[in-house]
């Protein structure tokens, strides 16, 4: 039987962390239109927090496997699990209300404090296998398609965010809780 | 407003990124996430009065 190379294995593990966020932040604009759930600046500081664990992974993709790229994933998490536990903290008083629909019992918020910190457990984990790091001046980018692929994906995500946030809060600071798209409805 | 702007420069991080360069990639990214950690503690002390 044919033996993968390590590196094959962490790029594809790197690969399915960062589909993974992707199918997260996807599930997020599902909520946002589907249910017309729109995001508070808790949750698109969140968002931010899931973009940046992704850009992590992208980074390993595109310049190879490096310790320093795997610590701006977990720091992007740390960010993203302390904006959550912040949303969590608002809300977990009994009577004090929730935001949004949950999903299998629990709320985005919580979902997004567990991804968070699997993603820490997860990428502390990769960051101990040493044998993955080769020299800066090897050939990178092992699945060059794929990565291209996913930097266009990344790139309309982040666009279509944009998009989002300006129909919602036009160039102002976004309400605490927003109701209705600004630019859609002038008059509110 | 202020979250648009990290969107945005977390947007040329990303261009930059896939165009090879790193080091601009790298520096846009660590200043994203510094305007994202002072929003947050911004939004934490001023936002709902919090007293830390």
């Amino acid at each position: 039987m044919k033996k993968i190379p390590l590196i094959d294995v962490m790029e594809g593990l790197n690969i399915l962390e960062v589909l993974g966020i992707f199918l997260t932040l996807l599930m997020a604009f599902v909520f946002q239109f589907v249910l017309n759930e729109l995001p508070c600046p808790l949750c698109l500081l969140q968002r931010i927090g899931f973009f940046s664990m992704a850009f992590g992974f992208l980074l390993n993709l595109r310049f190879g496997l490096r310790p320093s790229h795997y610590a701006l994933v977990i720091l992007a998490a740390l960010f993203t699990s302390f904006v959550a536990l912040r949303q969590i903290a608002l809300h977990v008083v009994p009577g004090t209300g929730t935001y949004g629909t949950p999903f299998l019992g629990l709320h985005l918020y919580t979902w997004s404090f567990i991804v968070s910190m699997c993603v820490i457990v997860f990428t502390t984990i990769f960051l101990g296998v040493d044998r993955q790091y080769q020299p800066p001046s090897t050939k990178n980018m092992h699945y060059p398609k794929l990565t291209h692929t996913l930097f266009v994906m990344m790139a309309i995500l982040i666009i279509a965010n944009i998009i989002s946030l300006i129909v919602m809060c036009g160039f102002h600071e976004c309400p605490e809780n927003p109701t209705s798209y600004k630019l859609t409805t002038p008059n509110e | 407003m202020i979250l648009l702007i990290i969107f945005v420069i977390l947007l040329a991080a990303t261009v930059f990124a896939w165009f090879n360069q790193r080091k601009i990639a790298f520096t846009l990214f660590i200043i994203t996430l510094l305007i994202s950690i002072v929003n947050f503690i911004q939004d934490m002390t001023t936002r709902l009065n919090l007293q830390l």
